[in-house]
């Protein structure tokens, strides 16, 4: 089962996590999450790197703005949602995505032998595909749920839904990327 | 109780599953099997996407400098080079134009009725929006792409 990390917004009275208000520690702490995320959103690799540098840019504006301690770490988040969700709905990028094709010709991971490198590659772009295929109300439930391990009580807070649309979203996304695994433990 | 169905599996994997669910998958072998299963494969899904994404080229960025550099040496030649071409006027639709059109319609639906003026040439949008069926936004987007308000204060 994924371990939670969990992000008091729904708890109010929760002691804040007063994050060290140093970009630099910001940066190297929060960096590698944001970017999950913002890959997951996107899919893909070049403009989840954008997303994430114009995501920490708008950080270091606002440290500076920041008066009293601030819940950087669920800030940020909602910052990442919002910043993926502008270039989701930039009509240059829906045309780009249209265009895309995919690569068949994946380079082998030398981390692995080759049996596995090519069981590895399959199953990563077969889940990656299945990813860009889900509606982006299920890829952001998803994401939050089980890569950023928010309970479904934040994840309805941060997105503005109701729970029950949390599960719905997040059934429905596992149900459909399951489908990509089949046959992946052959 | 019956076995677990899928969704009930899946809440109790990502946390949200009820004691009675809990306990049956806890005495039933096939439900236990089902749930080992469900966990393996979001233990995949989870490694799979903490790394980089797979299958997209991604050489689009090669193409975007000459198409920029062929649309803008078309446009210096069209507005530049080509002898004696003037821009053809542009209509557009005034307040005046489109109060009146307003009050026409007016006229022809309502026996007595009034068209407000001072509505005209407002928030086309909203109504373009509303049109097709569309939730608003405050900014003017529809639906999934709505944009969160992240004001600070809220964080602190």
């Amino acid at each position: 089962m994924m371990q939670r990390a969990g992000i008091a917004l729904a708890d109010e009275s929760a002691v804040p996590t007063v994050a060290p208000a140093n970009y630099d520690d910001l940066y190297r702490t929060h960096r590698p999450r944001v970017l999950r995320l913002c890959r997951v959103m996107l899919g893909n690799p070049d403009d989840a790197q954008d997303i994430c540098q114009e995501v920490f840019l708008k950080l270091h504006r606002a440290l500076r703005d920041a008066t009293t301690p601030v819940r950087w770490e669920a800030w940020l988040t909602t910052v990442t949602i919002n910043a993926c969700r502008d270039q989701r709905r930039s009509r240059w990028w829906r045309w780009l995505r249209v265009h895309e094709t995919l690569d068949d010709d994946d380079i082998p991971d030398s981390r692995f032998t080759p049996e596995q490198a090519a069981l590895s590659n399959e199953t990563r772009r077969r889940i990656w595909q299945a990813v860009r295929a889900l509606p982006a109300r299920q890829r952001e439930v998803f994401a939050l749920r089980q890569l950023e391990g928010l309970s479904t009580e934040d994840t309805a807070a941060l997105l503005q839904l109701s729970t029950g649309s949390v599960k719905q979203h997040l059934f429905r996304a596992i149900r459909q990327l399951r489908l990509a695994l089949e046959g992946s433990y052959a | 109780m019956t076995c677990a169905t899928e969704r009930q599996l899946v809440e109790l994997a990502t946390g949200d599953g009820d004691a009675a669910t809990r306990t049956h998958v806890a005495g039933c072998d096939a439900c236990a099997a089902r749930l080992g299963a469900l966990e393996r494969d979001l233990t995949v899904l989870h490694t799979a996407l903490s790394q980089e994404p797979v299958g997209v080229v991604v050489h689009r960025r090669a193409w975007l400098p000459v198409a920029a550099a062929a649309a803008m040496a078309a446009a210096v030649f069209l507005f530049t080079v080509v002898p004696g071409r003037t821009p053809a006027p542009v209509s557009v639709a005034t307040a005046e134009t489109q109060s009146e059109f307003g009050e026409q319609l007016a006229t022809a639906l309502f026996a007595e009725a009034t068209f407000d003026t001072s509505d005209a040439g407002t928030e086309a949008w909203e109504l373009e929006t509303a049109l097709n069926g569309g939730t608003l936004c405050g900014d003017g987007y529809t639906g999934d792409d709505c944009t969160v308000e992240v004001v600070l204060a809220d964080y602190e």
